[in-house]
Order: C-alpha cells, then sequence, then structure tokens
C-alpha cells in the first residue's frame, strides 16, 4: 500500500478524520456508561473502523482507476522498510519521499487532481462540522429541557412535602387528640347535664302536680264544706218561714190587734224565702265551681302534662342516642387521625429520598455540559484544518484536543443507590 | 441560636432539592446561586455554621470561593463542603489546599450529608 500513498497533507487528512471521529465516539461512550475500559474498546474500534473508512475512501478518490498501475509499481519496487506496510507507521515515511514525488502536477503523479481531492475532503470536514454542530445543539438542547423537567418535578415535590409537613403538623397526634377528645368529653357533659336538668324538672313537675292535686283536694273539701254551710242557711230559712207561718197564724187570731204583727210575720217570710232562694244559688255555684275545678284539673294532668311529660322523655332519649353517636364518632375520629398520621410519615420518608434524588439531574447536566466542550472542541479543530495548502506544516494540535476529549470529565451517576455515597473529609 | 447552612449551587434544582434535605432536618438554610452571591451574602454579615459548594459554577468556581471565604473575617473555620459531580484527586487535593473541609460526589444519599453535617456541626 505504500506505492499508493496519496501526497503526505492529505494522506494524513484521512486518519485525522478517524482520530477526531474516534475520540468523539469516546467522548460519547464516557459520557453514556462512564470511564470504563470499555469506551477505550470503543474509541478502538471508532478509530480503526473510521480510519480505514477514511482511508479506502481517500485512496479510492485520489487513486480510483490508476490502481492497478500503482500496484505493479509497488511490485517493480525495492521492499520498502518496516514502516511501509499501510499502518500509521507508514505515514511518516511516505511523508519523507521526496519532494518530486508529491509534486506531480494539477493531475498528481497517478492522475488525481489535488484540487478535487482538496474539495471533496473539504467538503467531508464541513459534514463533520454541522454533525458536530447538530450534537452540540441537541445536547445543549436535552441539558436546558431536563433541567427545566427537573425543577418542575422538584417544585411540585417540595409543595407535596410542604403539605404533608403541614398536615403533620396539623395532626400532631398528642395535641389533635386530646382537643377532640376535650370536645368530646365537654359535649358529653353538657349532654349528661341536659339530661339531668330534664329529669329534675320531670322531678319538679310531677311534685307540683302532686301539690296542686293537693290543693284542689283541700279546695274541694272547703267547697264541700261551704255547700255544707249553704244546706244549714236554707235550714235555717225554713225555720223561718215556719216561724213566720206560725206567727201569721197567731195574728190572725189577734185579729185587729195583730195586724202589725201579720206584716212583720209576712216580712219575716219573704226573708226566709229569699235567703233559701240564695242559699240554693250559692250551692249550685259551689258544685259548678267544684265540677269546673275537677275538670280543668284533670285537662292539665291527662292531656298537657302527659303529653310535656312524653316530649321531655323523647328529648331525654334523643340525648341519650346523640351521647352514644357522639362517643362512636370520638372513636373513629382517633382511629382516622392514628392512621393518617402513620400513612403520613410513611409517605414523608420516600419524598425525602425522591428530594435527594434530582441531584442525579445536576450530575447528568454537568456531564452533558462536558460533552457540549468536547463537540465544540471538534469543532475548533477541524475548522482550524487548513486544507488549502496541503503541503502545510502548522496542523493544528490532535493531542491536545484528545486530551479535552477524553478528559475524566464528571463522574457518572452510580446506579446503586446505596452505594452512592463518596465523602472524603480532609 | 438555630443551625444556619449555606448552600451555593448554579443549578436551581440542586439548590431546592439540599435545601428540601436540610429544611427537613430543622436545619436554616442559606441559598447562593454563584460564587459572587455567596460572597456578598457572606460579606453582608450572614454567618453560617457551614457552607456547601458546588465545583463548576461558571466565573467563579468552588475553590475560588473557598479561598476567597477564608480571607473574610470570623469564616477562617468554618467547615466548607465541596458538593461536585466530580471525583478526581487532583481536583480534591486543590480544594483541601484552598481550605475545604471535606468532598463530596453527587449524588449524596440524604441521609449520609446531614450524617457528615452533624458530624461537623455538633447540635445541628
Amino acid at each position: 500500500m505504500a506505492c499508493a500513498m496519496p501526497p503526505r497533507a492529505i494522506r494524513w487528512l484521512g486518519p485525522l478524520c478517524a482520530v477526531l471521529a474516534a475520540v468523539a465516539l469516546a467522548a460519547v461512550g464516557t459520557a453514556a456508561f462512564g470511564p470504563v475500559p470499555g469506551v477505550a474498546a470503543i474509541a478502538a474500534v471508532g478509530f480503526a473502523a473510521t480510519w480505514a473508512a477514511s482511508w479506502a475512501a481517500s485512496w479510492a478518490a485520489s487513486w480510483g482507476t490508476g490502481w492497478a498501475a500503482a500496484r505493479a509499481e509497488a511490485a517493480a519496487r525495492p521492499p520498502a522498510g518496516p514502516e511501509a506496510h499501510g499502518s500509521q507507521e507508514t505515514m511518516p515515511a511516505a511523508a519523507a519521499a521526496p519532494p518530486e514525488d508529491r509534486r506531480d502536477g494539477p493531475a498528481g503523479r497517478d492522475g488525481a487532481d489535488p484540487a478535487e481531492i482538496q474539495a471533496t475532503l473539504a467538503e467531508h470536514l464541513a459534514v463533520y462540522d454541522r454533525l458536530f454542530e447538530r450534537a452540540a445543539t441537541d445536547t445543549a438542547s436535552v441539558t436546558v429541557e431536563t433541567e427545566a423537567a427537573a425543577y418542575d418535578i422538584m417544585t411540585s415535590l417540595r409543595e407535596v412535602d410542604g403539605a404533608m409537613t403541614e398536615l403533620l403538623s396539623f395532626l400532631d397526634l398528642s395535641g389533635s387528640n386530646a382537643r377532640v377528645i376535650e370536645i368530646v368529653d365537654q359535649t358529653d357533659q353538657q349532654l349528661t347535664t341536659n339530661r339531668q336538668l330534664i329529669g329534675d324538672f320531670l322531678v319538679r313537675r310531677d311534685q307540683d302536680m302532686a301539690e296542686c292535686r293537693q290543693r284542689l283536694d283541700e279546695l274541694d273539701v272547703a267547697t264541700a264544706q261551704l255547700t255544707r254551710a249553704t244546706d244549714g242557711v236554707q235550714s235555717i230559712a225554713r225555720q223561718t218561714n215556719l216561724l213566720a207561718l206560725n206567727a201569721t197564724i197567731e195574728a190572725a187570731r189577734a185579729e185587729a190587734a195583730g195586724a202589725g204583727f201579720a206584716v212583720v210575720a209576712r216580712e219575716v217570710k219573704e226573708l226566709s224565702s229569699a235567703s233559701a232562694d240564695t242559699a240554693t244559688r250559692i250551692a249550685r255555684d259551689l258544685a259548678s265551681l267544684r265540677e269546673s275545678i275537677r275538670e280543668n284539673f284533670s285537662t292539665l294532668v291527662t292531656d298537657r302534662v302527659e303529653d310535656e311529660r312524653g316530649e321531655l322523655m323523647k328529648i331525654a332519649a334523643a340525648i341519650a342516642s346523640l351521647t352514644e353517636n357522639m362517643e362512636r364518632l370520638v372513636a373513629h375520629q382517633r382511629d382516622t387521625l392514628v392512621k393518617v398520621q402513620e400513612e403520613s410519615t410513611r409517605i414523608a420518608q420516600p419524598i425525602v429520598r425522591l428530594i435527594g434524588s434530582i441531584q442525579f439531574q445536576d450530575v447528568t447536566r454537568q456531564r452533558l455540559q462536558h460533552l457540549e466542550g468536547i463537540f465544540a472542541a471538534a469543532r475548533t479543530h477541524l475548522q482550524a484544518l487548513d486544507l488549502s495548502n496541503p503541503l502545510t506544516k502548522s496542523w493544528p494540535d490532535v493531542k491536545s484536543f484528545a486530551d479535552i476529549a477524553l478528559s475524566e470529565g464528571p463522574s457518572p451517576p452510580k446506579r446503586d443507590v446505596n452505594a452512592m455515597n463518596d465523602i472524603e473529609l480532609f | 441560636m438555630a443551625t444556619t447552612i449555606m448552600i451555593v449551587d448554579d443549578s436551581p434544582t440542586m439548590l431546592m432539592s439540599i435545601e428540601g434535605i436540610l429544611g427537613k432536618a430543622g436545619l436554616g438554610v442559606v441559598k447562593a446561586a454563584s460564587g459572587e452571591q455567596a460572597l456578598e451574602t457572606l460579606q453582608a454579615g450572614t454567618k453560617p455554621n457551614l457552607l456547601i459548594t458546588d465545583l463548576n459554577m461558571g466565573a467563579m468556581n468552588g475553590i475560588d470561593l473557598i479561598r476567597r471565604v477564608r480571607k473574610l473575617p470570623g469564616l477562617q473555620f468554618i467547615p466548607i463542603l465541596m458538593l461536585t459531580t466530580e471525583s478526581q484527586q487532583d481536583k480534591r487535593n486543590e480544594a483541601k489546599s484552598a481550605g475545604a473541609t471535606g468532598w463530596i460526589v453527587k449524588p449524596v444519599d440524604p441521609e449520609a450529608l446531614l450524617k457528615v453535617i452533624r458530624q461537623l456541626v455538633p447540635g445541628a
């Protein structure tokens, strides 16, 4: 293959592109998997494959149809040194060839047009440049998008965490339960007091009714006595009437001498009659009064008081039911509080771990930024290649670029969460 | 007096994450989005019990910040932890020379971070 070497500068461009591509592959591999031995293998394979491809393209473009002639010429030449065997080591030897070998006129010794080769290589390098530019843009975009997404997630997590903390604080078991129990105890006491008040009221009501009944009985007795008194009055009236009748008879016997006495006797008779009537009316009124009192008292006791007693008993029963429900409610609420606090505490721990896990995003961001730097360096390097002069001796320093691209950069995120502590105290 | 930790990081997400971890542990937090902002806050009189800084933060990196902080009165001896994605030994040595108290590689387990803080700030 040494015989098929293109001019020195052009022959270097293929390997240069290969180095760049291999370095970029290694950088991407490092960013994706970390600085593991596999990356070196990826870089080596990338280098070899890309170098071979670029070399073949360069060789084919330069010598295409003259391949057979070049081969024949190679066969005719004396054996070359160990450096002329198609590997990277062959290139310095080729570069050391006499100047006339490198200046074969516009079409080159083998008929290739250097200007055309330069244009083709420039075109390839421009493609590399655009690819690196696109890669850098996409990487930057991913960085921005993941940062924004992580920030949103973090904001939501903090909101959830804040709400949980607030809830736990509100549900502080000892304080909250104590407050509820205190309120329920107060309510229970109030309900018991109310039941007691109703009971006392009913007792007092019964006592009042008994007292009222006694007073009415006394009134009945007094009325009966009055009725009996009217009987006496009527008896007196009857006797008076008899006396008046006797006096009238005696006055008639006395004839003229008894005329005045007859008048008095008639007046007495009328008075006794009036007294008897009055006593009868009083007795009748007293009987009516007694009947009215009995009737009203019966209505009061049998209807209103008993109804009232019935209603109060219902209220007492309702209060008892309310107390029972209240106790059930308190028990349920206490269970709920305990459950909510247990669940809240259980959820709080994963939230803290999630908040900590967001750090992975920052690691990824910095690794992507490292990658952006590598792409930028690759573009700078490509743009520094001077294709206008194939014989230039001022090639950009590929080693410094390789150093940048293969620098360690940020550490890869650790997949094992339990092993994610690299802490050193000085 | 409550323990105050200053966090310096150019990532708002990281600031919020570390603030969340420390806040839940009952620690006071002062945040700064850059080395310059951190210096400004410290020069204004804030005296944290411990400082946690990122390494790569643009104009002023974490190591530069530590060098500047160590020159501020009253802050020569406060613990300063570097919390970074980097793990290279040469950078650790540089941070140590600048006055860092420790080096923590992100991501760090919240409990492990709190343990280190409590180790460096008794009573935190």
